[in-house]
């Protein structure tokens, strides 16, 4: 064991590839599509990354075993879906891309079972809303950023999932912030020469170093941009408001709101998160944030930041359905001037933040390290 | 202590070392030397200051070397520091390095090239420890 334990150590310090969470972008190709055909031989329903594995003939004649992800499998029960809706030995057909590295690993676009004919875990179209109540209020007047009074919810969906410069011309991006056209860099963000240097390397090495996917926390403004959530829950008499983040690691952040003035950047101790103060201008809280590591990306795609990160974050909630997020960065060591990005997060009620951690779980590598 | 649980002990052991700003930011260990002989133990300190310069030191301490130019050339990733050490008498020895920034995204980046001091021509390479 101990000679396992400083084996596995050694290879990790030496910069090895670890197995965590890539974004889908650095994982799978989209272009490299694939039709597979075979029986399950396990279903890993697990958080945040359910995968099944299936055993495939080829046209030689032999076999092998495919890993296959298939969604998150909170979210596939929030869409009716369960564990039990496959089960070992059924013979399913796979639609999907494949990994980059791992030649028996893809992600499905659809997975239909041969016997019936039916199609597995589809998401079925989103219901129509009606039209949103007002802002639920405290009785000082200022808008709650949680839910109503009794009440039960969480923040959703953001509008984007990519952070680029209000004032930029469109920019094509996916989901992980992965541009569609590399000559758009510089409507990104105004970079400094060497950051705009590294925001290209990470773009042309498809996000792979995200370190998201060494599970550490999306700090800044991506806090607002995961799949997962977040939730404010206030606490006026203790002066401070504490973010629940759903997509990091059930991570948290803590925003002053007793009256305290902004930390000097000499004094934070350099976190994730920062050091926030906040105050309300009206129906808008104002958040004043220094004091951030250097550790993460502050955005899906990989833009650079230096510790002399300072945020300036306006958060209001035009109606019971709305949150508008906008903020100004104001990194002099990283961007040549402050700049400006905005979106809007969609209010999930009646729900909670569920569990989600950064697991091990991500990559079918380590089920397949656990079978030996 | 289960494959598992070792799994996620080692995913954190190596967060800590990350190091997302600058590429040249942080403290560097490792070595100079020529061929096959005696190695030189070496540690870059460095920071980038904001205003378009990176400053740092080789060897901080008693023999420490002022880094007096660091350069960058960032379509390439190459790198010329530009130094000063003193010999055994107390004079003036110039040094050079120039190297390329190599795994750049890893948390433990490496710079490796040629390694110049007075009239001596050999390599180095330092890895980021932190």
């Amino acid at each position: 064991m101990k000679h396992f334990f400083l084996l596995s150590l050694s290879i990790v310090l030496a910069g090895e590839a670890v197995l965590a969470q890539r974004s889908f972008t650095a994982t799978y190709d989209l272009t490299r599509k694939v039709t597979l055909e075979g029986p399950i031989s396990k279903i890993d329903w697990v958080n945040p990354r359910a995968f099944l594995f299936m055993n495939v003939r080829d046209p030689q004649g032999g076999v092998a075993n495919w890993a296959i992800e298939f969604g998150n499998p909170l979210e596939l029960e929030k869409n009716g879906w369960k564990s039990s809706s496959l089960k070992v030995g059924d013979i399913i057909t796979v639609q999907a891309v494949q990994a980059r590295t791992d030649p028996r690993q893809a992600s499905a676009t659809s997975v239909t079972l041969k016997s019936s004919g039916r199609r597995l875990f589809v998401t079925p179209p989103a219901p129509t809303r009606p039209r949103a109540a007002a802002a639920p209020r405290w009785p000082n007047g200022h808008v709650r950023l949680g839910p109503p009074a009794g009440g039960k919810g969480h923040w959703g969906t953001p509008s984007t999932r990519v952070l680029v410069e209000n004032s930029a011309a469109k920019v094509q991006m996916n989901d992980d912030g992965l541009l569609a056209n590399l000559a758009d860099i510089n409507k990104v963000a105004p970079f400094k020469p060497w950051a705009r240097a590294v925001y290209e390397f990470r773009q042309r090495a498809f996000l792979k170093d995200d370190p998201i996917g060494r599970c550490l926390p999306p700090g800044g403004p991506r806090q607002f941009q995961m799949t997962n959530g977040f939730q404010f829950i206030e606490q006026p008499e203790l002066g401070r408001i504490l973010v629940l983040l759903g997509g990091g690691n059930r991570n948290w952040r803590i925003i002053y709101t007793d009256g305290r003035p902004a930390i000097q950047p000499s004094e934070a101790v350099a976190s994730y998160y920062g050091t926030s103060v906040g105050k309300w201008e009206g129906d808008a809280l104002v958040v004043d944030s220094v004091g951030f590591n250097e550790k993460f990306w502050i955005s899906n795609g990989g833009l650079p930041h230096t510790e002399a990160l300072h945020l300036i974050e306006r958060f209001s909630r035009p109606d019971m359905d709305t949150l508008k997020y906008e903020v100004t960065i104001d990194d002099p060591r990283a961007y040549t001037r402050q700049w400006t990005a905005a979106w809007t997060v969609q209010w999930v009620p009646d729900a909670d933040l569920q569990e989600y951690f950064c697991e091990e779980n991500a990559d079918p590598a380590f089920h397949r390290l656990e079978e030996k | 202590m289960s494959r598992r649980v070792l799994f996620v002990l080692l995913i954190f052991a190596v967060s800590g070392l990350a190091q997302e700003g600058h590429p040249l930011t942080g403290t560097w260990t490792g070595d100079w030397g020529v061929g096959n002989g005696p190695r030189t133990h070496l540690t870059f300190v460095m920071s980038w200051d904001g205003d378009d310069k990176i400053t740092g030191v080789i060897n901080p301490g008693p023999d420490s070397m002022a880094m007096q130019n660091i350069v960058v050339n960032f379509a390439n990733w190459t790198v010329r520091i530009d130094a000063e050490a003193k010999d055994a008498a107390g004079k003036a020895v110039r040094v050079q390095a120039e190297g390329k920034l190599e795994n750049m995204g890893s948390p433990r980046r490496q710079l490796a090239g040629a390694w110049r001091q007075g009239g001596v021509t050999g390599d180095f390479k330092v890895t980021r420890a932190q």
